[in-house]
């Protein structure tokens, strides 16, 4: 067993195969012996997001190792347990994001990344500033710029 | 469920919006385009991720995105390469065609026709500026066979384009002036001329993956291919290669060796993949196998269509010779 200690104080403790999940976790555990008595600090990771990494890393614990995806990378997501995980409000699909980049979890970070994608789908450029709460900072003149520019790409 | 208060996209590091965008380029580029309008940060990011893998999802871009190229006319030395290896009549035939019967009805309704001006280009005014072309490190045709989930009744797929849109002739062309530092190129499902491929293989240096399957790809394409790992400057780095159904292996094995020969000669290539490819033998494999034990060779067992003939002429010839074909309901010549 491993113990973990979120950024506000909470002591979490999780099986080995669990933890591997997380390639930071993994590369601590090998360095540090008795990680069973001192528990790891995450200093970057929240308890109740802490709690969601465990539960995403739990239940793929047993899944077989995938090989490298050939071919396009869709947005889809295909797993319904993964979907009905990803269904949380957007300041914590946030942080779950930055803690799969913190602790290393790949798939976890693949998923965050395509259900961020997902929300870009199909929305005007106001309805992304406002989605998410980002001010307008270009000149009109700098937005015609780039209308320009990437005209090619425009569908109507 | 609330799980916390966080609401600030802020934190969210470079490279991970730059992950985000890169899967918008895959599904819809008008997402991305809207992603490009939003704030100088995801402008930065998404053009990156933009230009750094172009996918096209219909000809149109495709059209639109090398004619913005041509337009441009920054660089000298790309002006002056462009003088020189662009050829018009393959331009024409896989871009401009509709516009130039635009304007030869346009030209008709005027009473004037003049066919023979029609290698003058044809351009919009938006050209796309160099230090995005220079950025482009991947392009994908998106005519893949994998891509098109939709299968007809027949089993034949159908992803809404013309026969005729798999013709990529002159955007390679175009690539080869414009895009000499490009990495990786997919070509799958493509229709092209081997010269063609011939001509970008010796002008885009860098290729390490390249995806030729289910393309137009025939004899003189695949030893292009072999030559450019092999020439003494500049070498190919290739590092993965898709040749999944093509045809010509068993000829190419008999006159050249190609796939024995491009494992031993590519020194950088990691990964070959030989899926749906009916007439490459075990022996083939085998020997390729042998040669490296460092490159992973990704194929399906299966028969191959030579004995699967062979095993049949074995039976005829043993039994009576009528019944067999009278069973069999098949003549094979």
């Amino acid at each position: 067993m491993v113990k973990l200690t979120s950024s506000d104080g909470q002591e979490f403790t999780i099986s080995k195969e669990v933890a591997y999940q997380s390639v930071l976790l993994k590369n601590m555990i090998e360095d540090v012996l008795d990680s069973e008595e001192n528990p790891i600090p995450l200093p970057n990771v929240s308890g109740p997001i802490l709690v969601k990494v465990i539960e995403y890393a739990t239940h793929h614990k047993d899944d077989p190792v995938k090989p490298p995806v050939d071919g396009p990378r869709t947005s889809e997501i295909v797993d319904e347990w993964d979907k009905e995980f990803m269904n949380i409000d957007q300041g914590s699909l946030y942080e779950l994001i930055l803690a799969a980049n913190y602790l290393d979890i790949k798939d976890l970070l693949d998923l965050g990344c395509k259900t961020v994608a997902n929300m870009i789908k199909g929305k005007k450029v106001e309805e992304l500033r406002k989605l998410f709460n980002i001010q307008n900072d270009f000149t009109p003149e700098e937005e015609e710029q780039i209308k320009k520019e990437n005209a090619w790409c425009e569908e109507h | 469920m609330v799980y916390s208060t966080f609401n600030k996209y802020d934190a969210i590091p470079d490279e991970i919006l730059i992950k985000i965008f890169s899967y918008i380029t895959h599904n819809n580029l008008n997402d991305l385009y809207n992603s490009l309008l939003v704030s100088k940060r995801w402008n930065k990011l998404a053009t990156f991720a933009l230009y750094n893998t172009l996918h096209f999802r219909n000809v149109n871009q495709r059209s639109n995105f090398f004619k913005g190229l041509l337009t441009n006319n920054e660089d000298q030395f790309v002006i002056e390469k462009r003088d020189k290896c662009l050829d018009i009549s393959l331009l024409e035939r896989e871009f401009c065609l509709n516009e130039k019967i635009n304007k030869q009805i346009d030209k008709q309704n005027n009473d004037i026709m003049d066919i023979d001006e029609c290698d003058e280009i044809i351009i919009n005014d938006n050209p796309i500026p160099m230090k995005y072309i220079t950025s482009i490190k991947s392009i994908n045709f998106g005519l893949s066979p994998n891509e098109n989930k939709e299968m007809n009744e027949d089993g034949t797929f159908n992803n809404g384009t013309e026969w005729n849109q798999h013709c990529v002739n002159s955007s390679l062309n175009l690539i080869s002036i414009y895009c000499p530092n490009i990495v990786s190129l997919n070509l799958s499902g493509c229709q092209y001329y081997d010269y063609v491929l011939c001509e970008l293989l010796e002008n885009c240096k860098n290729i390490m993956y390249l995806d030729v399957s289910y393309s137009s790809i025939k004899q003189m394409g695949l030893l292009a291919i072999l030559d450019s790992v092999s020439r003494t400057e500049n070498p190919l780095p290739l590092r993965e290669i898709n040749l999944s159904g093509i045809f010509r292996f068993w000829r190419l094995y008999r006159e050249s060796r190609f796939l024995p020969n491009l494992i031993r000669k590519a020194k950088d290539l990691k990964k070959v993949i030989i899926l749906d490819c009916p007439d490459i033998l075990d022996e083939i494999i085998e020997e390729c196998k042998s040669i490296r034990d460092n490159v992973t060779i990704v194929y399906e067992t299966k028969t191959p269509i030579n004995e699967i003939f062979m095993k049949d002429c074995s039976i005829t010839v043993k039994s009576d010779s009528s019944v067999t074909l009278a069973s069999n309901n098949e003549i094979y010549v």
